[in-house]
């Protein structure tokens, strides 16, 4: 279908066309596209290729092979997931920006060279920004500021670091890269959007204040175009190891403190993306099935967590723990589709989380230090600990707080969105041979129903729900916030523009008042020349006169005249002189 | 189920994973393939990693939710969700319209 159109367009031209689709049918419209995009990616194969001539260059805005299509069939599959969850919204701007979003992330990953990549890049980040202006109100407004300034950012090092790139090698075709200046500027303009240790802060500063729908959007695409990016330029890059291992404890760690109910989903991104990473850093065939089936089960379960969060701030109008509490008797449907996710991501036998993450970490046993795969399992409690645990015990159990929680009806498609979401976890947790199929480099030597790999899933949940349960009076949610890297950026911004701008404006201010007073006084003196003659020349001074005293006028005009022609002649002087 | 059965539930939950701790090959290569390694990893991993953020990171880093911006709204879903609006109370349904 399609013959070799790049599957992204296919979205970014419904993002175009949606505007023109009756108001009322626009949220149903939205399906057309992914589901045209899953069909298109039927009939693609590995090995197909489209050149398209640019100036002197050859781009290859479509390179298919078994990583570009894993990434591929997710990214539409939760793009029509996201859309069910949406169905009941009207808001254009959002439902065009979540398709352009989805439309770039899918452009990106079928991307054959740095220019598509970099095309597509930075589509991405403008689109998902506005996902996050779209709630409307101040706080969003500054923080997608911020968040696109960070991926501008990103984009640039990308940009310079490919032109550098070309220039040295005079390539623009994105494969395996090898160490130089140029590839390292290119990966920092990767690690920006993964959400790498020290700039991922903008993960967690921008999706807790994204709208209800379009943090499910934002969740899936850009950290793991990323993951896909990584993967296919600095598989074996042992620095990713240690990047990843920082990403997934210090995630898990912020996630422990966070308030907010998305912030800990937020910072539970960078702690998942830190086992791809690791993953992606050990560089084994394994490992890399590992990264890239976990990116795949990832997308899912984290999906359905921002849709199971979502649809409570919905229906309460409340995100922060210490604000929720007992919502059990009200909104239980809920919890359930959030353990669905909260299990998966935990890896709990049966569910996705268990078919992956495992995955990566006997890669590690396999190809690295015991060391690395201590922390892994570490973050892997981390994980449990504050989204299968504190998160659902202080929002559905524990204490009711203070101010008692009212919710409203959460409509139909959300709940649809979030069993489909369900049901794709348990299916791939319980069978997961069809995406075992598509993963790149052959056959995968991995069963995650062996004993020992039960025997680690039960042992490890279990007793970490039994010291949570010891110490829960401990872990309860204060209303803070956690410093993070983005202070650098946010209040370090504000005191290098006090001591770098502030006392420009003030010297221009200042310059600025001195010149007009010294015109001021020149046209005050210009008004009656005379009188600061006479004042001068000791005589009398003269009042300025009023309009009835006609023989000062009289002396005034003529005098005024004078000065004028003195002026002129003095003038035509110069000018014969420079002639 | 009351809470009694999911209790019961949930011990016997920890010794059937006690249990099959033991089974199977159990000759240990790495540290990680002792029977109880990863319950007591479990048990012990979440104390460390509780302390580390609750003990250790908190409070240093801890500030008010205010402290960026006293006008910082994140918790603020009235142009967003029906629930939180000032009227919530006279529509208690979802209007078709506006909300994401």
């Amino acid at each position: 279908m399609f013959g070799l159109l790049p599957p992204g367009l296919i979205l970014i031209l419904g993002a175009l066309l949606l505007p023109l689709v009756p108001r009322n049918a626009r949220a149903w419209a939205f399906l057309v596209p992914p589901v045209l995009a899953l069909l298109h990616l039927g009939g693609l194969e590995s090995g197909d290729q489209a050149t398209w001539s640019f100036a002197t260059f050859e781009l290859v805005p479509l390179y298919v092979d078994t990583l570009a299509l894993v990434f591929g069939w997710i990214f539409a599959l939760v793009a029509l997931v996201a859309g069910v969850y949406a169905l009941h919204l009207r808001d254009t701007g959002q439902q065009v920006s979540a398709l352009l979003y989805a439309g770039s992330g899918l452009g990106a990953v079928f991307a054959g060279d740095l220019f598509t990549l970099f095309f597509f890049w930075e589509i991405m980040a403008f689109a998902s920004a506005y996902l996050v202006w779209a709630r409307r109100t101040e706080e969003s407004y500054a923080s997608a500021m911020r968040y696109l300034f960070v991926h501008l950012l990103g984009g640039s090092l990308l940009m310079g670091g490919a032109l550098w790139h070309i220039s040295q090698t005079g390539s623009i075709a994105f494969t395996a890269f090898e160490p130089s200046a140029a590839t390292w500027l290119i990966l920092g303009g990767f690690a920006v959007n993964a959400a790498v240790v020290p700039f991922h802060a903008w993960i967690a500063d921008a999706y807790p204040r994204g709208t209800i729908t379009g943090s499910v959007f934002l969740s899936a695409f850009t950290t793991k175009t990323a993951v896909y990016t990584l993967a296919r330029g600095y598989l074996g890059w042992e620095v990713l190891i240690w990047a990843g291992l920082l990403m997934a404890l210090w995630g898990v760690t912020y996630a422990i403190l966070s308030n907010d109910i998305r912030r800990v989903l937020a910072y539970h991104i960078v702690s998942q993306v830190g086992f791809m990473v690791t993953g992606i850093g050990i560089g084994t065939e394994l490992a890399l099935q590992g990264a890239t089936s976990h990116a795949y089960t990832h997308i899912l379960y984290k999906g359905l967590l921002f849709m199971a969060t979502g649809a409570v701030i919905y229906a309460t109008g409340r995100s922060k723990m210490t604000e929720l509490g007992g919502l059990m008797r009200q909104i239980p449907a809920t919890f359930w589709f959030y353990m669905v996710a909260a299990l998966s991501i935990s890896s709990a036998p049966f569910f996705s989380g268990f078919i992956s993450k495992p995955m990566t970490i006997s890669a590690a046993e396999y190809a690295s230090t015991p060391t690395v795969v201590l922390l892994l399992h570490l973050a892997s409690v981390g994980t449990f600990l504050s989204v299968g645990l504190k998160l659902p015990y202080f929002t559905w159990f524990g204490d009711a707080p203070k101010e008692p929680v009212k919710t409203v009806a959460i409509p139909w498609n959300m709940y649809a969105a979030m069993g489909i979401g369900a049901a794709l976890n348990v299916i791939l947790g319980i069978w997961p041979d069809p995406l075992y199929a598509i993963l790149p480099g052959g056959v995968v030597d991995f069963d995650p129903y062996e004993l020992k790999n039960l025997k680690k899933g039960f042992q490890l949940l279990l007793f970490t729900a039994l010291a949570f349960f010891a110490i829960v009076a401990y872990l309860k949610p204060k209303p803070k916030i956690q410093l993070d890297t983005d202070w650098f950026y946010r209040v370090s911004a504000e005191r290098a523009w006090n001591a770098t701008v502030v006392p420009v404006e003030r010297f221009f201010k200042w310059w600025e008042g001195a010149s007009w007073g010294a015109a001021g006084t020149v046209a005050r003196a210009g008004i009656d020349p005379v009188r600061w003659i006479r004042a001068l020349s000791g005589a009398e001074p003269v009042p300025i006169s009023s309009p009835g005293e006609t023989s000062s006028t009289t002396f005034r005009v003529s005098m005024t005249v004078m000065m004028v022609l003195l002026v002129g002649a003095l003038g035509l002087i110069m000018l014969l002189m420079v002639i | 189920m009351q809470t009694r059965h999911w209790r019961l539930l949930f011990g016997a939950g920890l010794l059937g994973s006690v249990i099959l701790g033991f089974l199977g090959d159990t000759a240990p290569v790495y540290i990680w393939d002792f029977a109880l390694f990863f319950a007591i990893f479990g048990l012990l991993g979440c104390l460390l990693l509780s302390y580390l953020a609750k003990g250790l990171v908190s409070p240093v880093l801890d500030r008010p939710e205010d402290f960026y911006s006293e006008t910082d709204t994140e918790g603020d879903w009235s142009t967003q969700t029906p629930a939180a609006r000032p009227d919530a109370d006279a529509h208690r349904t979802p209007s078709s319209s506006g909300e994401g």
